[in-house]
């Protein structure tokens, strides 16, 4: 029987044009995911070196403010990264046709 | 003694550093040797672990899996993902995609109808298609009045010329003493034109041979509406036509002609009339006077749209919707559900239905879906309703929306807008709920009302009055509208 987290990242994975979910730990290790092992490690320290300087921009701006999620729209996709303390959640989606 | 002693010291001394060197030698290779033996066995290890069950672990060995918080991150994290992501889908996966075709509709026609002889009088009230989309007539007069209406009304008639290029040329006018409010051509016999003025009075003209010869119009009785404005007129199509005027032969015993037709107005006065009408045989007889909610004892809406379900003959049974509803929309909101009851003292209002919450401009039912009808109100909100039920399938808030108008072959509404210098009609899939990106719909006026005809399977041509008192004929491409199997189902 699957555990809350899988069942949850199973639920994120089959919404509407969600193409990939990665759980990412404090070491930036991922260690859930949807996606191939090699673009779920890309994703994870390319993600974690961007939340870690965003969050550095956000309380540079406003020392008591913090950074809780992150948007990242292109051409092709869009990343969703919701950030916290021990872990962080990524989410890849494409539009749909 | 000294000397013996001092060469026997000397070799000594050197055997001993021979003897040092060999040890050095020996204790590096066995050091290199047991290094690689460490390595192999650490390997294998590792090998064990990955085979191991899970009665293998101790308690404390699960608790670490999956990670201690990941639940707590999740359970904290997720729902706001699933907003972006439902955000996402009204923004990113929809209109504004770049994969996404753009249509573009195509100015056919300006026309600057009013002369400029007075500003007051400058707007179009309303505009209305022949049936083979090949005449086009506007009513131009005052937009708001303050107490009575004190101007007169004028109806231009602009007729479709094919030589030297297709393009609308003014062919008639028609006074009334009164502004215009409505203008309906019937929807199967081109000549018939309705229309109805502030002062409550319903009119018909035959326009058979393109001009207006005495005594082709014909006119409701004195006091209809209550001298006040008529709001709105709809022509009946066959079947509902010959519901009334079954009606009309139960009720009062008059015979029908082979050519009478039904025309339903409604006014400020709170009352729905059902006309059975002939432009040849000078009928104009009223059928039926519908009191809206006058069972409750309060004071008659102000009614401002109203508008019959279409009838669906060859629908599934399942999918059936009752064939005898009616909507009527007034200026407090309020959206009444009603029945046709041939009884003249009989309230046909069945159902409230939650409303707007200000007046509402227009209501109309699909001609895609059964039962399902949108209303839009003035604070720009559309919603989209099935009789079935009170609350609203679907509300979408808007932008200054001033008139709407389903397109046929697509479930997609055509919005008039009154923004200027923007986007002056906007295109929504009634299915998904979404815009559809339309280029060439842009100008600087306020649209006042708005008429679609179908030209052939692959185009509809959109007639747009504004406040100024110009009139813009665009073509749309709807066969080009991609719609999935979900949007045509809808």
């Amino acid at each position: 029987m699957a555990n809350e987290a899988d069942e949850t990242v199973r639920k994120l994975s089959s919404h509407k044009g969600v193409v990939g979910v990665v759980v990412v730990n404090g070491e930036g290790i991922p260690i859930k995911s949807t996606l191939d092992n090699h673009v779920s490690v890309q994703y994870a320290g390319l993600m974690g070196s961007l939340i870690d300087k965003a969050k550095a921009v956000v309380r540079d701006l406003d020392p008591t403010n913090d950074l809780t999620f992150l948007r990242i729209r292109s051409k092709k996709s869009e990343v969703m990264v919701a950030p916290d303390k021990d872990f962080i959640l990524i989410v890849v989606q494409t539009p749909i046709e | 003694m000294s000397g013996l002693s001092g060469f026997d010291s000397e070799a000594v001394g050197f055997e001993s550093i021979a003897s040092e060197k060999r040890t050095g030698t020996t204790s590096g290779t066995q050091t290199k040797f047991e290094e690689s033996g460490v390595g192999c066995q650490t390997n294998l290890s590792c090998n064990k672990g990955c085979t191991a069950s899970a009665e293998d672990f101790t308690d404390d060995e699960l608790k670490e899996y999956p990670p201690p918080g990941l639940n707590e991150f999740l359970r904290r994290v997720v729902p706001t993902m699933m907003d972006q992501l439902n955000q996402s889908d009204k923004l990113y996966n929809s209109s504004d995609s770049e994969d996404e075709e753009l249509l573009t509709a195509k100015l056919f026609q300006e026309i600057k109808v009013q002369d400029g002889s007075g500003d007051h009088q400058s707007a179009i009230l309303s505009v209305t298609w022949s049936s083979a989309g090949n005449s086009l007539a506007v009513s131009i007069g005052q937009l708001n009045h303050e107490t009575w209406c004190q101007s007169s009304g004028l109806i231009k008639v602009f007729t479709l010329k094919r030589a030297g290029g297709e393009r609308f040329v003014h062919s008639l006018d028609i006074s009334e003493n009164n502004c215009v409010t409505c203008l309906k051509y019937h929807p199967s016999v081109a000549a018939l034109l309705a229309y109805g003025s502030t002062s409550g009075e319903v009119v018909l003209c035959n326009l058979m041979n393109g001009n207006m010869e005495e005594g082709t119009q014909l006119a409701s009785p004195a006091g209809c509406h209550g001298s006040r404005r008529v709001t709105s007129l709809k022509w009946a199509d066959a079947p509902l036509a010959n519901t009334f005027l079954v009606m009309q032969i139960t009720n009062k015993g008059k015979r029908r002609g082979a050519a009478d037709q039904v025309l339903f107005s409604a006014g400020c006065d709170g009352t729905l009339n059902a006309w059975q009408v002939n432009a040849s045989s000078k009928v104009f007889e009223n059928i039926i006077c519908y009191n809206i909610n006058a069972s409750r004892k309060t004071s008659p809406p102000n009614i401002t749209c109203f508008d019959f379900i279409k009838s669906f003959p060859l629908r599934p049974s399942d999918d059936k919707r009752p064939d005898d509803i009616f909507v009527v929309g007034t200026d407090s909101g309020k959206i009444f559900l009603c029945r046709i009851k041939s009884g003249v003292s009989e309230d046909p209002v069945f159902d409230v239905l939650d409303g707007h919450n200000t007046f509402v401009l227009d209501v109309e039912f699909s001609y895609q879906k059964a039962g399902v009808f949108v209303s839009v109100s003035i604070d720009s909100e559309l919603r989209v309703y099935d009789v079935n039920q009170r609350a609203p399938v679907m509300v979408l808030s808007l932008e200054k929306i001033s008139c709407m108008s389903w397109l046929p072959t697509v479930p997609c509404v055509v919005l008039g807008l009154a923004q200027h210098e923007r986007q002056l009609i906007q295109v929504y899939n009634m299915s998904s709920g979404k815009p559809v990106r339309v280029d060439g719909l842009l100008g600087n006026a306020c649209i006042t009302c708005l008429a679609v005809s179908q030209m052939g399977s692959s185009s509809c041509r959109i007639a747009a009055g504004d406040r100024e008192g110009r009139l813009r004929v665009w073509e749309l491409p709807t066969r080009r509208f991609r719609m999935s199997a979900e949007d045509l189902d809808f």
